[in-house]
């Protein structure tokens, strides 16, 4: 008799949680989960979304750049350490 | 292997190998063959339609991304999804518990509009409530073995605990329920006599 009572108790809680219905997704949200799937490069490049390079080769540009303005030229040498070495006349034995 | 499913479609594992292929169309079939439950778990779990197609959107983004490291037979899809659902809606409860009451939304999500009966939405309050009072836990095993009908195995990997402990959460959770819903049963059953 109890373990009726107790079975039918049971029934009862899983029909009153069948009251909690979810509702239905948006209509548009499987649309707008596979839009928003990442797209892959084109077909000609192998190696994923083209973004990647680019934007690496973009971002090394801008280093150079920035490093190339920022520092300063370099100073113009002393024309006697700028001239070349007379290697024959190094070379000549004193007398 | 390639396996086909009644409905002519590929299966889960099937599906996720197209996927790492960059397939949209096998994408495509396995989003519009698990929304309503990925989204029915996340709305049950945080009250909040808006919220669950968030996370039902992340959860679909990952399987993507997942898709390259997918390793067929060792695991079902359905519990790994059910796993990232449940771990996305907790760290949202976990946000919520950060904000401040002022920056809580004023009401739940009514779910469905006026439509619904008066009686059916009582009780569906009703429900919706005395869920929510039980501890994290506890609900959670409640949601995932009625609602999106897991066996307690299955259950107990995607929450990462041991099938006793899933049982044992199981057992309080519903009969902290018949406590909390006392008054609905015992309507529930004087209608049935």
């Amino acid at each position: 008799m109890r373990q009726e009572q107790d079975e039918r108790v049971e029934l009862a809680l899983d029909r009153l949680l069948d009251a909690y219905d979810a509702p239905e997704p948006d209509p548009g949200l499987a649309t707008r989960i596979i839009a928003s799937m990442p797209r892959p490069g084109p077909a000609w490049w192998p190696f994923g979304a083209l973004w990647q390079p680019l934007s690496g080769l973009a971002a090394a540009a801008l280093i150079g750049i920035v490093v190339g303005v920022a520092l300063p030229s370099p100073s113009v040498a002393d024309p006697d350490d700028a001239a070349p070495w007379n290697v024959a006349e190094l070379s000549e034995p004193s007398l | 292997m390639r396996v086909v499913m009644s409905d002519g479609t590929d299966d889960d594992d099937s599906l996720l190998a197209r996927i790492a292929e960059g397939e949209e169309p096998a994408y495509a079939t396995l989003v519009q063959r698990h929304l309503n439950r990925v989204h029915a778990l996340a709305y049950r779990m945080l009250g909040d339609r808006g919220e669950a197609e968030d996370v039902a959107q992340e959860a679909f983004l990952r399987t993507w991304r997942h898709a390259g490291r997918w390793t067929p037979g060792k695991a079902r899809y359905t519990t790994w999804m059910h796993r990232v659902v449940v771990n996305l809606c907790i760290d949202r409860r976990r946000r919520r518990r950060e904000q401040t009451v002022d920056e809580l939304p004023d009401h739940p999500d009514p779910g469905p509009g006026p439509d619904a009966g008066l009686l059916v939405d009582a009780r569906r309050r009703r429900v919706m409530a005395a869920l929510a009072e039980l501890p994290e836990r506890q609900r959670e095993a409640v949601l995932l073995s009625h609602y999106q009908e897991l066996g307690n195995i299955e259950a107990a990997e995607v929450l990462g605990i041991s099938v006793e402990a899933v049982e044992s959460l199981l057992s309080r959770g519903r009969r902290a329920l018949k406590a909390l819903l006392k008054d609905e049963i015992a309507a529930l059953l004087e209608d049935d006599q």
